[in-house]
């Protein structure tokens, strides 16, 4: 069998982003084991499609295989924003264990994927989605009158908090931190933060509570995965599962290594909500905006509650035995002494 | 056949287009399309076709490309190039060659309120060509300076080549706009000295006129100030960060807006039509450069599956050539490409090849962007397809020829890689401003 | 032919109106915004989907008018070059590819906006959801609309 090359498109250049990481780890281990059978080509910085037409573009056959965020494709994904609920879990890695269950388990979750001609490979999430502000937030009161870029559903759980959310558009990112456009920005990983240097402006981080809610994925072309023989597919499917893994250590490794850096040159802080201040945020926020997303599917004839209750009943049964550890966790070990 | 020959192939069939005369979006269009079909099927060029000219062109960051044209647009039609004309005439004129210095400053302070660079030096040279005859000017000195002036509005901010640039190669659009500022300030000064020299050789080329009573220059600079209150809305606006450079671009055509309405000479009637006519150039004009970034797109998906750029990076490798040498070469690279394409096609065209390059020998982007945009100001002055010199000939007097033009604008081209040879061995003059706008 | 030249520059005139009167709302809205954002901190949510969906209606309008404006870009340095005969045949030739092209795009840009509709396509506006797929048909138009300019043009440039 000859050599196959493996078209993958990237949204973004930045090599500090984990996800990238990930994916070329994922590439250079389907070469290995596949004996140099699989070699990727990447492609950055959307060369071969923009990010809200990478579905269609793997549909197509222009790229096998890509990075994008559920957001980019609020028409395609409708049940599969249930994994974008914000207050359900803190951890990413129980937020892809029950990911995964309902897509290999839910038809109807299934569906969404199959009918773009995707298929799921794995969920390349991103961590704790943290707010990073200019000035330490400590209390729900001052998030009030707090000018955030801000978005979907998280968006508008902070603006019940009293924020105030602009949409920025993501090339203006930087220049809107640098120029005080906004006073911080929200949804936003640590890693991802120090990425795009946001922290530069922007160096206190905090977890409210609302905790991890993006989707980003790693998909592949249905027609492009369908050619390829039957042990292939199994041995992508196996790797896709070892991803979640993979991630967990490399995260907490990551942020092990980036910390001290933001400390010590930005004085960067990183606070956590208490469980009493978390189950305070909740309360204004989550039951609104969990009935109004389960309004918004009975409409369109999909029985949201069910979906709910079903990825609230995953992410039960996977919480036990986490043991991944946040941002805010590693810094807490890194500084105890830290108020 | 390698995916590397295919990409020749759909280059040559891109010159083969343009050679007969095919627009040259569609052309850009087109050749991709055929190139992605034969790389990777029908499908993908339908993809291409289906996704590519919507997400191309809802883009908030290139908002800003058609409020800036309406703000040089409406800025035109109240009289700032004449105003800066006069003005400047006041102090500059009992210098020799003062005339011609004249041309220079009115183009650069106009420069500040267009983003482009063929409005203005179609107004200066209708202001100008008239009153070079009055002092039996060289008109050969004067053509060139107003084409040269003309070069200035795509340097200094705002500029459609640079928002059109960071776009593309994904840089912060206020930094690459801050970062053209400087180095349009050294071109006016390099043009002045220029100039003078010239007219210090040449005795007759440049007389000076009588000199004009202090009082009545003071006067005089009143009628800066439509373009003064631009230049602060626009370039103040986004050094000091109280507007992102989209929304400055709108402020810009709003006040812009405010400044025809209180500086209108004539009756309502004329006033509403010059807005009228701003706002269909504006739709063409956005239209034309939309329709070529469309089919750039296209070409470009191509040519990265083709694998262009990453061959181009090898073979850069191989050479072990310094990379200044390659940046040299690259730069010379617009000098043919500039004598056929207009100014935002060989933007377009090159960037997608070359960009990668620069990156991969870790040079900074935006000090790049301010190089190529100069070689495109060059690219506007040679034949045969030199805009400005173009636009230049459309207003002067009969007597003066096309070949005549070309010729005028020669010393400015020589001028011009002077300033290229002061930024590529100074790239603070460019990259100093913007790395002050930074951090609060 | 009467007619169809009739259609085509009353096409075309409506669609640049649009056009412009797009982007002078977007040059009252842009200030507009900045001033409600200073006074109040509070934004409009939705103004950069606003603002991106203000360029397609901008530039697909526009595409006839630049058209029939000869606005957009070629070389006719080589074609002039050539006899007249020649350069007619070559000129119709190169016509017909672009209204090929043309239509080419305007069908799968149509066939795009028709999938948009019948799937109800949406987008995230800030914090709140808005429609996509009235939009989307904005491209077949303007294409029509500069496929009839093309046609008409060159018809009433040979003749
Ligand atoms: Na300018
Ligand atoms: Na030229």
């Amino acid at each position: 069998q000859g050599k196959k090359h493996v078209f993958v498109n990237h949204t973004y250049s930045n090599d500090v982003l984990y996800d990238l990481v990930i994916i070329r780890w994922f590439y250079e281990e389907l070469e290995k084991r596949s004996n140099g059978r699989y070699t990727a080509k990447f492609y950055y910085n959307e060369a071969l499609t923009k990010a809200a037409d990478q579905g269609s573009a793997a549909a197509s056959g222009t790229i096998d295989s890509f990075f994008n965020s559920l957001g980019y494709n609020p028409t395609e994904f409708k049940l599969n924003r249930v994994f974008e609920h914000v207050g359900l879990t803190n951890s990413f890695y129980v937020q892809g264990k029950a990911i995964m269950d309902l897509y290999n388990s839910e038809p109807l979750i299934r569906q969404e994927w199959d009918k773009q001609d995707i298929v799921l490979i794995a969920p390349v999430l991103q961590t704790e989605m943290a707010i990073t502000s200019k000035k330490p937030i400590r209390k729900i009161e001052d998030l009030r009158g707090l000018k955030l870029r801000g978005y979907a559903q998280s968006g508008q759980a902070l603006s019940m908090l009293g924020s105030e959310i602009l949409t920025i558009a993501a090339p203006e990112r930087y220049d809107a931190l640098a120029k005080g456009v906004v006073d911080g920005m929200s949804g936003i990983a640590v890693d991802v933060a120090y990425g795009e240097r946001l922290h530069e402006m922007s160096p206190h981080f905090v977890d409210i509570g609302l905790g991890v809610y993006s989707f980003t994925y790693f998909a592949m072309s249905k027609p492009t995965f369908d050619s390829l023989p039957q042990e292939d597919q199994a041995m992508i499917k196996e790797l896709g599962a070892e991803v979640l893994e993979k991630m967990k250590t490399g995260f907490i490794d990551l942020y092990k290594t980036i910390i001290p850096g933001m400390v010590d040159k930005h004085k960067s802080t990183f606070y956590e909500f208490s469980e009493e201040q978390r189950a305070e945020v909740l309360k204004i926020v989550t039951p609104k905006i969990w009935e109004n997303w389960v309004a918004e599917m009975n409409k369109a004839g999909f029985p949201g509650e069910r979906i709910l209750n079903q990825y609230m009943e995953a992410v039960k049964k996977h919480a036990p035995g986490d043991t991944y550890k946040s941002a805010f966790a590693v810094y807490r070990e890194m500084y105890p002494d830290a108020a | 056949m390698s995916d590397v020959t295919i990409g020749f192939l759909g280059i040559g069939l891109l010159l083969v287009l343009l050679v007969l005369r095919f627009p040259v979006w569609a052309a850009l269009a087109c050749s991709g399309a055929a190139g992605l079909t034969y790389i990777r099927g029908w499908g993908s060029t339908v993809n291409a076709l289906s996704n590519g000219p919507w997400s191309t062109v809802s883009s908030y960051v290139l908002s800003a490309v058609p409020l800036f044209i309406l703000m040089g647009s409406l800025a035109y039609y109240s009289g700032v190039t004449q105003g800066a004309f006069h003005a400047a005439y006041q102090w500059l004129g009992r210098l020799r060659g003062g005339l011609a210095m004249t041309v220079i400053a009115a183009s650069g302070v106009f420069a500040a309120t267009t983003g482009s660079s063929v409005a203005s030096a179609a107004t200066m040279g209708r202001v100008a060509f008239p009153e070079m005859k009055r002092y039996n000017y060289s008109l050969k000195l004067g053509a060139g300076a107003i084409a040269a002036g003309g070069l200035l509005g795509i340097m200094i901010p705002p500029s459609i080549i640079f928002i059109i640039y960071a776009s593309m190669a994904e840089v912060s659009v206020s930094e690459q706009l801050l970062a053209g500022l400087f180095p349009g300030l050294l071109t006016i000064l390099v043009f002045m000295l220029g100039i003078s020299l010239i007219c210090h050789i040449d005795k007759d080329a440049g007389p000076p006129a009588p000199a004009i009573p202090l009082r009545q220059a003071l006067a005089a600079l009143k009628q800066f100030w439509g373009a003064f209150v631009l230049m602060v809305v626009v370039i103040g606006g986004i050094y000091s960060g109280i507007f992102t450079p989209t929304e400055s671009a709108g402020v810009g055509a709003f006040v812009a807006l405010i400044i025809m309405v209180c500086t209108r000479r004539a009756g309502w009637k004329t006033l509403l039509s010059d807005i009228i006519e701003s706002l269909i150039s504006m739709s063409v004009s956005t239209a034309m450069i939309f329709a070529l970034l469309i089919g750039a797109s296209i070409f470009s998906i191509f040519l990265s599956l083709a694998g262009l750029p990453q061959a181009l990076i090898g073979l850069v490798n191989g050479l072990d050539v310094s990379p200044l040498t390659v940046l040299l070469i690259v730069l010379a690279l617009y000098l043919p490409i500039g004598m056929f394409l207009d100014s935002i096609s060989s933007l377009i065209v090159t960037i997608p090849i070359v960009l990668p390059v620069i990156k991969a020998l870790e040079m900074d982007p935006v000090w790049f962007g301010v190089l190529v945009c100069l070689m495109i100001e060059i690219g506007l002055l040679t034949p045969p397809v030199g805009m400005n010199v173009f636009v230049v000939k459309g207003t002067a007097p009969p007597e003066l020829s096309l070949p005549d033009v070309y010729w005028s604008v020669i010393p400015f081209i020589l001028m011009l890689l002077l300033v290229l040879a002061l930024l590529i061995a100074f790239p603070e003059i460019s990259l100093w401003l913007p790395a002050n706008s930074r951090g609060d | 032919m009467k007619l169809i030249q009739h259609i085509e520059r009353w096409l075309r005139r409506i669609l640049l109106a649009i056009s412009m009167l797009t982007t002078a709302f977007l040059v009252v809205l842009i200030p507009l915004n900045i001033a409600v954002r200073a006074l109040s901190g509070q934004g409009w949510g939705a103004s950069v989907q606003i603002v991106e969906l203000a360029m397609v209606i901008i530039i697909f309008f526009a595409l006839a008018e630049a058209e029939a404006r000869k606005e957009h870009v070629d070389v006719s340095l080589f074609t002039n070059m050539l006899g007249t005969r020649t350069r007619a045949v070559v000129r119709f030739f190169e016509r017909l590819l672009y209204a090929a092209f043309a239509t080419l795009l305007g069908y799968y840009t149509l066939l795009r906006a028709i999938r948009s509709f019948e799937r109800d396509e949406t987008m995230w506006a800030g914090v709140s959801v808005i429609l996509q797929w009235p939009f989307r048909f904005i491209l077949p138009i303007g294409l029509a609309a500069l496929l009839l300019t093309i046609i008409v043009h060159h018809f009433k440039e040979s003749s």
